[in-house]
């Protein structure tokens, strides 16, 4: 384990700008953006009464939760569209293969490195984010005399209820993107940097070909159709989307259950799969091929 | 007898249609320091990646009984490797370099690390990548000395290195790593700067081994002679390997000489590798020279 843990430490050291600095940066700006408009705004929400302050907490730590994790997958796109070829920057592959330790493994700890390390990381950010939320909720009703923001001890039972469902969701939206992370991470291990625009210019011309086949035939695009089931965000979340939108939903974990329910679990399977298969031929290129 | 760390035999690699080794064959037994030696693009470091598990060939390589291709990662927790060019990951300081290595390498030590680097200006909360060209070589080398390897393999190590950092740098090598137990392999084209520490060389020329012998035999079996005039005519006769004119002298290297012979015509020493190496290396270039009058005079 310590060669394992040793490896994970040194993606965290080779990327601690896009995952730690950077999002410590949204949050100064986003507590920089909500002490300004207490102290400045003057646009007093109006309505039949306060809100439920539980629901509207409820509803922006899922907001919160679902925000982090989109940026995550972002960042975790333009982290694989280079992390499979970085040891080839200023021949520091040779000090790589001076080690001893298996191109699969290193590969394999960079792909594992989106849930052990990076998600958590983020997760955290989200956390603090919904500290700073709740804050915000008590300097509104301060300002404006609308006390809606729940007690302490409901807010803490309520971010803590976000938080465990919060990390089921980051790890479900991670694993269900892993083929598209590791389709940019595959070509980055051939391509470098040409590995972005790649990821998205062949899956484009396949689509361009299905339909240029399809011209005049009664059929439906069978690859388009599954690109962008993948891309989607997979499951059928509209009766959630619609409960968070009302109001009306009265548990996180209810709002969990209603996505789980919804998941392409066999989907999501193969995707894994895929996504192990691609680490697996990155690897044998890596030992076979690259050398510095 | 010890098996042999490195066995090479009909070693062959291509890069498409063009073959660079051809058929490459040499032992290299324990407690040895060979130097590999030969021009630019002569398949030295190409040797070396074989050797190495880096890249694939074709015959047979075993180092420390293993296939090196196969199991590199296996081999490396015995062999410490150097490159020509520097290596370490510059987006590291030099405490996060040695965690690392200390969690990814069971042979290093993290002390011999920091006392290899008493003596020397690298900090270390210093980042690599603001370290100097000589700070990050003596970095490079602490790490790969306090590494328990049985086979260290140094390509160009003091490559663009300046005579202060190279001389400490092979002193070192000698003084605080080098024992019976270990064998060293490095390639340079200094060749006199390490002439003095080695045991065996073999020199490569187009991907065949010229020279593939230990330094007491080479000095045994190869003789230099200083002569002029109408001992020079003479001496040519002898047939020697390699003639050239020095300041108005004629200075010829002969193989399996008879000493005795030579003596009588001039003044005889063992050749320096150097000299060796301009004699046995001698190759058509791409862009030939035009003949030079002090040189081949005996053709």
């Amino acid at each position: 384990m310590k060669s394992e843990i040793a490896l994970l430490k040194r993606e965290f050291l080779e990327h601690r700008a896009m995952f730690l600095y950077a999002p410590a940066i949204l949050i100064g700006l986003l507590i920089v953006i909500m002490v300004g408009g207490l102290l400045f705004g003057d646009a007093n929400p109006e309505g039949d009464g306060p809100p439920n302050g539980e629901t509207v907490m409820r509803v922006g730590l899922m907001i919160n939760i679902a925000v982090w994790t989109g940026l995550g997958v972002v960042a975790l796109f333009f982290y694989y569209a280079d992390a499979f070829s970085a040891d080839r920057r200023h021949n520091n592959m040779l000090f790589w293969k001076s080690m001893p330790q298996s191109d699969l493994k290193i590969l394999g700890l960079k792909a594992a490195s989106s849930l052990a390390v990076f998600m958590p990381i983020l997760f955290v950010w989200a956390a603090i984010t919904g500290i700073v939320i709740y804050l915000g909720f008590i300097g509104v009703g301060f300002k404006f005399d609308h006390h809606f923001a729940p007690n302490p001890l409901s807010a803490l039972l309520i971010w803590i209820e976000a938080g465990l469902s919060g990390i089921i969701f980051m790890v479900l939206s991670v694993l269900w993107y892993a083929p598209v992370l590791a389709w940019v991470a595959g070509l980055s291990t051939v391509f470098g940097r040409w590995s972005i625009p790649l990821a998205f210019i062949i899956p484009g011309f396949v689509v361009l070909m299905e339909r240029l086949y399809l011209i005049n035939r009664d059929a439906e695009p069978v690859i388009a159709n599954f690109l962008a089931h993948r891309l989607d965000g997979e499951t059928g979340t509209e009766s959630l989307e619609a409960d968070i939108v009302s109001g009306s939903l009265d548990s996180i974990w209810n709002g969990l259950a209603i996505y789980v329910q919804g998941y392409d679990w066999i989907g999501m399977v193969g995707g894994v799969a895929f996504a192990v298969a691609v680490v697996y031929l990155a690897s044998e290129y890596r030992r076979r091929l690259v050398i510095i | 007898m010890n098996a042999p760390i490195i066995q090479a035999r009909g070693l062959r690699k291509r890069f498409g249609k063009t073959e660079i080794l051809h058929g490459l064959d040499f032992t290299v037994p324990a407690g040895r320091i060979y130097g590999l030696i030969g021009h630019n693009g002569a398949g030295k470091t190409t040797t070396l990646n074989a050797v190495l598990g880096l890249t694939q060939c074709e015959g047979e390589v075993s180092v420390l009984g293993m296939d090196p291709f196969a199991n590199r990662a296996r081999l490396m927790q015995q062999v410490a490797f150097m490159s020509d060019v520097a290596s370490l990951p510059r987006y590291l300081r030099v405490s996060e370099l040695f965690d690392l290595i200390e969690g990814i390498h069971p042979a290093f030590s993290r002390e011999k690390a920091n006392a290899f680097l008493q003596g020397t200006d690298v900090r270390p909360r210093a980042k690599i990548r603001t370290l100097s060209k000589g700070m990050v070589a003596q970095l490079h080398l602490a790490v790969v000395m306090a590494i328990d390897a049985r086979l260290l393999v140094l390509d160009e190590p003091t490559l663009g290195l300046d005579i202060t950092y190279r001389k400490r740098f092979y002193r070192r090598l000698l003084e605080d790593y080098m024992t019976e137990d270990r064998t060293l392999v490095i390639t340079t084209h200094q060749v006199d700067e390490i002439e003095f520490m080695l045991t065996d060389v073999i020199f490569i020329k187009e991907g065949r081994i010229a020279l593939d012998a230990p330094t007491e035999e080479v000095a045994e079996r190869y003789a230099q002679l200083v002569t002029s005039g109408d001992n020079a005519s003479k001496a040519a006769a002898l047939k020697p390997i390699y003639t050239e004119t020095r300041f108005g002298q004629t200075v010829m290297l002969f193989d399996g000489a008879d000493r005795e012979a030579l003596e009588a015509l001039g003044e005889v020493t063992s050749p320096s590798l150097s000299d060796l190496f301009v004699a046995l290396m001698d190759r058509t270039t791409y862009n030939a020279e035009p003949a030079s009058s002090n040189e081949r005079a005996a053709q």
